[in-house]
């Protein structure tokens, strides 16, 4: 019997679990604690604003929008992976192309956000509200930009064939939990930075 | 024996819950009645709780951890209380 735990067709460990998923949950929960680390920083520095604004010059109802179509875009991913299991080709394209371009609305909201903000003298260097805002708004940003690009290299294999029915769909899951991370991380942000 | 469907009910049904925990987070502290017979802490407290349902229901249904492996559960649990656990101690600290 062989020792060497892995099957001749899978990616699994001893666990019995595919390890890319295990690699992803992995580095989900290590993203966990760096975003913790920038709310935590943006949370200390809240009032920290001298020489310029605070929290009033946060538009709800443009972060309000924002916060929906990423929400949205969370439920068109799972629709895609399940549309893409089912068989259903089409579907799962179409779902995955409603979240990236969901995903460039959010970016273009926070670009004329951030614009605004400069544009009434809020920047990374104003005050510490402002580094630490910036910084963390940032980075999630970047992280949505990343996982556009993600998920455009997923629809690309696609049109290549990759997921036809019956072949395993873990492109997708994997990008799909990235997504639905990404989409987490604004909740905490929306809460605990722009509403309270 | 015909292959699992993957129904999308489920998924829809979520996406109304969380589309409207969203709006009731936005309402709370916008208008003044509401924000007022709250308080600020019950104000504070409820977008808390609010914010905690949503991402509960992110997590369980739409990144499927209710339906896969306790292993996956760990390891993303693990850092995730560590990090909200420490994220609330500094709230309460500093940004209440």
């Amino acid at each position: 019997m062989s020792t060497h735990g892995s099957e001749q067709h899978g990616h699994h460990l001893y666990t019995g679990l595919d390890n890319r998923k295990l690699a992803m949950w992995a580095f989900l929960g290590s993203e966990t604690m760096f975003f913790g680390c920038l709310i935590l920083v943006m949370l200390i520095n809240k009032h920290n604003t001298l020489g310029s604004h605070g929290q009033e010059i946060f538009d709800l109802a443009l972060t309000s929008f924002t916060t929906f179509v990423l929400l949205t875009s969370s439920m068109s991913m799972v629709l895609s992976l399940a549309a893409f299991r089912n068989g259903s080709v089409l579907w799962g394209r179409i779902w995955l192309g409603l979240v990236m371009l969901m995903g460039i609305v959010f970016l273009g909201g926070q670009v004329y956000e951030f614009s605004e903000f400069v544009h009434h003298g809020l920047t990374p260097s104003t005050n510490l509200f402002g580094a630490s805002f910036f910084t963390l708004v940032g980075f999630h940003g970047a992280h949505v930009a990343i996982g556009v690009l993600w998920l455009g290299t997923v629809m690309l294999y696609s049109f290549r064939g990759r997921f036809r029915p019956g072949s395993d769909m873990w492109g997708i899951e994997l990008v799909g939990l990235y997504w639905h991370f990404v989409d987490l991380v604004w909740v905490a942000i929306f809460t605990l930075i722009y509403l309270i | 024996m015909a292959p699992h469907r993957h129904g999308y009910s489920k998924y829809l049904v979520v996406g109304v819950i969380l589309t409207v925990i969203t709006i009731v987070e936005i309402v709370i502290p916008s208008w003044p009645e509401i924000s007022e017979l709250l308080t600020r802490s019950g104000v504070v407290a409820s977008l808390l709780v609010l914010s905690f349902l949503k991402g509960a229901g992110v997590v369980a249904y739409y990144m499927h951890l209710r339906e896969d492996s306790r292993l996956f559960t760990a390891l993303f649990m693990f850092p995730f209380s560590i990090a909200s656990i420490t994220i609330l101690i500094v709230f309460f600290m500093f940004a209440l």
